[in-house]
């Protein structure tokens, strides 16, 4: 099927495009998270490092019973903050990780694809072949040029259909038609 | 030949080519009716342009062009034999033979008006 070959070709480049976007737009995405997930760590960082139990530890409000409680408070906050981190850490990479499988699949599948693309722009002829299959009418009737390829190309190879037989032999007829009508025409010019 | 003797030829060609449906062996007669189709096509549309310069008194380059193409194309034509492939070659090339004879047609046609 020509037609379909080439939708098919489109479709693909549509996809490499949108995948592009799509890893662009998770690059940023990914960016912002471990911005923020920095400014949160500084932040928590900042609040279990400063006098841990701020204002209550001053030794004008006796804490010494307090302070004990705090540090174990903040202990365990401490803990849950890095076991959160360590997992949005665990879960991004496995994120990359899948993402990077897939754009390094879509890539070398892209890579396969341009090859034929490139053999197919150091050989105009069968790019016209390929170009004339979109749309190529023959005497109103809408005919394909059957493409013919050898080697790594063969996939995009079709046949004759018994579609192609019929429309050919419909716009012979037509082309006979226009015939007799031009002779007409010109019997009927020389009588004028 | 007359170019009436010629579109007698030519509806006697087209008159044989059948309708196929998916599934129908591909004889070499299928093929070969396009072959003597487009030889007598293009002899049919050149003795229109000689008749339609003789009329008129008016030269056509791009019609010529177009004629010219459609002969140079014609050669690359190949009848098969039983047993051989009917390849996509085979097919392109009446295609493209076809394809200048109508163009010169509709241009003629338009110059007639």
């Amino acid at each position: 099927m020509g037609v379909t070959a080439l939708t098919k070709e489109i479709a693909f480049i549509e996809t490499a495009r949108v995948s592009d976007i799509a890893s662009k737009d998770v690059s940023r995405l990914h960016a912002e998270v471990m911005r923020t997930t920095d400014v949160m760590i500084r932040a928590y960082s900042k609040a279990l490092k400063d006098p841990a139990v701020g204002e209550f530890a001053t030794p004008e409000k006796k804490v010494t019973i307090v302070r004990g409680e705090i540090p174990r408070v903040s202990e365990i906050v401490a803990k849950e903050i890095l076991r959160m981190h360590l997992d949005e850490i665990r879960s991004l990479e496995t994120a990359f990780r899948d993402l990077g499988k897939l754009v390094s699949e879509r890539i070398s599948a892209r890579e396969e694809f341009f090859k034929h693309v490139e053999k197919l722009l150091r050989d105009p002829a069968k790019l016209m072949e390929i170009a004339a299959k979109i749309q190529f009418t023959l005497m109103g009737e809408t005919v394909r040029r059957v493409v013919s390829l050898t080697g790594d190309l063969k996939k995009w190879s079709d046949i004759i259909e018994s579609s192609d037989y019929n429309s050919k032999a419909e716009a012979a007829r037509k082309l006979v038609d226009l015939i007799k009508r031009l002779k007409l025409k010109l019997e009927q010019e020389g009588e004028t | 030949m007359s170019l009436e003797e010629r579109i007698a030829r030519l509806e006697e060609i087209v008159s044989k080519m059948k309708r196929v449906k998916s599934g129908d062996p591909v004889m070499p007669d299928d093929h070969n009716i396009f072959v003597n189709f487009c030889l007598e096509a293009i002899a049919a549309v050149r003795e229109i342009y000689t008749r339609f310069k003789l009329k008129t008194g008016k030269r056509y380059p791009y019609v010529e062009e177009l004629i010219e193409v459609a002969e140079f194309r014609a050669g690359f034509l190949e009848k098969v034999r039983s047993g051989d492939i009917v390849r996509p070659e085979h097919h392109n090339t009446v295609v493209d033979v076809m394809k200048p004879l109508e163009e010169a047609l509709r241009a003629l046609d338009e110059a007639l008006g």
